[in-house]
């Protein structure tokens, strides 16, 4: 046999064609556009409805998309909570029903074989839920218990915080799964409102992948949707709250926790921007992967955490770049420092063009494995949907990763990470940690609720 | 299902309470039509695999699929927990971080940087039996891949720097898993109660604090050259390659490295498993009361799996399952009502739990319940269109990991190293057609209603 030398990394292969996978689009009769994947690898297929209105339409009801779509499943059409979910189940199907900022998805995975039956029944819960009043009592019991649940989760505190940090009282200000409060107000009549008024045809689109015939399929679809009507709702006034002028930073007390969890960051931009794949190139180096400045410097070099990362969450309308990061109690300051301390360099100096290059590669291969299965591919497809992006926006991702230069990514980090413009959110005992974080600035120290403790 | 830790955050799903939900459930004696005709359980193009054995005993899988642009190279070593001792626990998961940590010709932090900088992926994860590695590399790197992974075969090359750290990073994963999240704690407790204290399975893999602070280099050392040995791995390369080439480069790489000696089975004493045993947890950061029940079952090896599996599914696997139905739909005193299995060579705990659903809900009411549905399965048995219901379930499971190349070559591992049945991996459904009505009273009557759990309780300090 012949002997290999290890001492240095081989070289790569012939290279594999990597493009992103074909998809079709096609229109039912009534116009609702539907994106199909097609890949027979597996007899299996999944289908969502996505509908483009989300959390940010909920109004003086802070989770009404989510707490409405997850009644979705308890009665409609002629079958009542019990049944539909006998059915479902018999299938071997999953079906489920949730919302996100800007949109509230239903989403069908199903075995070929029994698509029509599963089509059968998730037209009726798109189309005609029912939302027995006992049922909503329910729900509003099970969403309350998994809100004081969530709560219990540090990190989970951290978000909300950070988000009403950021904005306020406006659409993305609170959370998608609302608050005890405001689940308390939610009636039977707000449901059939929300249902009424966002689930209709002109609002709506499909994305399918796996084992799918499209002609078939479409003939499918009309038949479950094509008599579906009705007009996209007026969308919704964002306003963008105003910017910070300082640092500043929020405990979250939560006495006795033997970690703190952080979010640090500011609002950015939205999905359609020109800066985001700028931004997102940035972000991957900073805090966007294992390799990331953020992970080795707190977790690889100081052991202060099993994970860091940051992340830019691009929506419809301006989201935030933000670092996540949960470290023990006793070097909570510490942590923070450094986090500074790494957005003061990147956004004094440029990156150097081996950590970019090393960087692109990652997020240029990394979209290979990223579009393995047609249900993945599926989520990008939506993506372009969802935000309105050209067909081929994937195709063309990984050219304008590699276009993107040092200079133009200092300019980016200047304008989307300066810590002076941040809001720093730590969730954590704050009998131990606010003292010792006095030396970023003044501290206030909010409640679980986000309310001033004195 | 796993129930170790992994190296880093993301990846595989590390299992605490709250990631066991499940979407949500009901029940009801509806009928459709539906007639299950034509379901195709196995994946399709089945037998695409090769197996070999290189001289020094590595068992290699080569599982070739044309339609995707990746590669992933699977190496599973046939060591875990179990193979630790007492006043030496935490030892196998520490040292799977430590394996990302420079090896000879791979300096510190340069696996990640190899991998990550064409776009790879890599992770690892620990149970009581295994040990997993994976990277999942664009087509074209393969051969990276098994330079990657051979040299951290090839040689010893963990430095002190690497272990103080990994030490810090490990200490704060507890924290952040275990320690700080409700429940977080009930497999640890669980495990110290069911078994003695010497059974291998009375510590979870995370290990104790105090012994993975006190771990030193030659412990690592001589538990690397003792398991970390191809002898006692199986490596798996699926996805697109050429069969021929990526043979003689695993020949190349792997080839050399000396096999490593035998490895003596762990055989715990049966009389190390206990019954009946309870532990009260009293806790301030628990929203709600909390019930673990936990039963002893046979292991992995054992014909009463599959059917253990489905009664696991029937009792928790979607909206119309019993516990749902029963705690958190019609009762309403449950938030979060399940049942799954820990299972494992030496044997498989299977979990039933309730969370409660309001502060005024008790551990017993909630046990109570739980044992209720134990009782009413086996009194009053299963349905025939209940058992297709959760085999159909099952299959769309399978079928849909299936579409994953990195699942195929982990399931290929596992049932290799294992079971030394590698067709299993796309054949998994076929174990679960047998199962009959009967043999799921049986096994809910022999595991569960004839034995008395074992059983944690969380009461809220508040």
């Amino acid at each position: 046999m012949q002997s290999i030398d290890r001492s240095t990394p081989p070289k790569p292969g012939k290279p594999s064609l990597i493009t992103f996978p074909a998809f079709g689009r096609e229109v039912l009769k009534n116009g609702i556009p539907v994106y199909i994947v097609e890949n027979h690898s597996q007899p299996y297929v999944s289908l969502q409805l996505v509908a483009r209105s989300g959390a940010s339409s909920d109004g003086q009801f802070a989770g009404l998309a989510e707490f409405a779509s997850n009644l979705l499943l308890s009665g409609a059409g002629r079958r009542n909570a019990q049944q539909l979910a006998e059915e479902i189940d018999y299938l071997g199907a999953t079906l489920d029903a949730s919302a996100g900022r800007d949109e509230t998805t239903v989403g069908l995975g199903v075995l070929a074989t029994f698509l029509p039956q599963a089509l059968e029944l998730m037209a009726d819960v798109v189309l005609r839920p029912t939302f027995p009043a006992d049922e909503v009592q329910r729900e509003r019991k099970q969403s309350i218990a998994a809100l004081k649940q969530n709560r219990s989760d540090p990190a989970y505190l951290a978000s909300v915080q950070f988000r009403r940090e950021l904005y306020g009282s406006g659409p993305y200000g609170t959370e998608v799964d609302g608050t005890e409060e405001s689940l308390r107000r939610i009636t039977r009549n707000e449901c059939l409102r929300f249902h009424a008024e966002h689930f209709v045809a002109g609002n709506v689109f499909f994305v399918a992948a796996g084992d799918v015939v499209p002609q078939e399929f479409i003939r499918l679809l009309n038949h479950c949707f094509g008599e579906w009507s009705g007009e996209a709702p007026q969308p919704r006034a964002f306003e963008l709250p105003a910017g910070r002028e300082s640092k500043s930073l929020v405990v979250v007390d939560r006495p006795g926790s033997v970690q703190s969890a952080m979010r640090v960051g500011s609002i950015a931009l939205e999905r359609r921007h020109r800066d985001y794949i700028p931004l997102i190139t940035l972000n991957t180096l900073f805090g966007g992967y294992f390799n990331s400045r953020i992970n080795n410097n707190l977790r690889e070099r100081n052991g202060y955490t099993y994970g860091a990362r940051s992340g830019v969450d691009a929506l419809k309308n301006p989201g935030a770049f933000s670092i996540a990061v949960s470290v023990g109690t006793a070097v909570t300051a510490a942590a923070l420092g450094e986090i500074f301390s790494e957005l003061e360099a990147i956004t004094r100096e440029a990156v150097t063009e081996e950590e970019l290059t090393m960087v692109k590669n990652f997020i240029v291969g990394s979209q290979a494995l990223q579009t393995e299965t047609p249900g993945q591919v599926a989520s990008f497809v939506r993506a372009i949907a969802l935000y309105g992006l050209p067909d081929d926006y994937y195709r063309r991702f990984p050219d304008m990763v590699r276009a993107v230069g040092q200079e133009e990514l200092l300019t980016i980090a200047r304008r989307y990470m300066n810590p002076d413009h941040m809001v720093a959110v730590i969730a954590g005992d704050a009998s131990v940690i606010s003292g010792e974080l006095e030396r970023f600035g003044p501290v206030r120290v909010v409640d679980e609720k986000g309310i001033a403790r004195t | 299902m796993d129930t170790g830790s992994q190296a880093r955050p993301g990846g595989h799903v590390v299992p605490t309470v709250s990631s066991f939900n499940q979407d949500a459930m009901t029940f009801s004696e509806a009928r459709t039509a539906v007639q299950p005709g034509g379901m195709q359980a196995a994946y399709q193009g089945a037998d695409a695999y090769h197996e070999f054995m290189l001289g020094n005993g590595l068992r290699v899988l080569l599982h070739q699929d044309r339609s995707t642009p990746i590669v992933t190279i699977n190496v599973l070593y046939h060591v875990g927990s179990k193979n630790e001792q007492r006043g030496g626990t935490g030892f196998a998961h520490l040292f799977e971080h430590l394996m990302f940590d420079g090896s000879k010709n791979v300096d510190r932090g340069g696996y990640d940087r190899y991998c990550t900088s064409v776009g790879g992926d890599n992770n690892a994860f620990t149970s009581s039996d295994i040990t997993d590695y994976y990277v999942t590399l664009p087509g074209d790197q393969l051969a990276l891949g098994l330079w990657l992974e051979s040299d951290r075969m090839a040689e010893f090359a963990i430095r002190e720097v690497s272990l103080e750290t990994q030490k810090n990073v490990v200490i704060e994963e507890k924290r952040q898993n275990i320690d700080d999240v409700p429940y977080g704690d009930a497999m640890v407790a669980m495990r110290e109660i069911a078994y003695g204290p010497q059974h291998p399975y009375s510590w979870d893999t995370i290990g104790s604090m105090e012994d993975i602070v006190a771990a030193r280099m030659e412990d690592v050392r001589a538990f690397y050259l003792r398991y970390y040995v191809p002898s006692n791995a199986t490596l798996v390369v699926a996805g697109n390659f050429d069969p021929n080439e990526a043979r003689e480069m695993v020949e190349q790489y792997f080839g050399p490295i000396p096999a490593g000696g035998a490895i003596d089975p762990v055989a715990p004493d049966p009389a190390l498993l206990r019954q009946g045993m309870r532990r009260v947890i009293s806790s301030s950061i628990v929203p709600f009361n909390a019930v673990f029940l936990g039963y002893h079952a046979p292991s992995i090896y054992s014909e009463d799996v599959p059917a253990l599996e489905l009664l696991a599914a029937m009792l928790t696997d979607g909206e119309s399952s019993r516990l749902y139905q029963a705690l958190e739909y019609t009762q309403q005193i449950a938030s979060e009502a399940e049942c799954f299995l820990d299972d494992g060579e030496l044997g498989t705990l299977v979990y039933i739990y309730a969370v409660g659903q309001e502060t005024n809900i008790s551990t017993k009411r909630l046990e109570k319940a739980l044992r209720a549905e134990v009782e009413r399965l086996v009194r009053n048995g299963v349905g025939e269109r209940e058992l297709e219901k959760v085999k159909h379930r099952k299959v769309t499971r399978i079928v849909h990991a299936l579409q994953s190349v990195s699942s195929r070559a982990e399931r290929l591992a596992y049932f290799t190293a294992l079971f030394r049945r590698p067709e299993l991996a796309f054949h998994e459904a076929d174990l679960y057609a047998a199962v009959t009505r009967e043999d799921l009273v049986r096994v809910a009557r022999t595991y569960l209603l004839e034995q008395e759990p074992n059983v944690i309780e969380y009461v809220r300090s508040k």
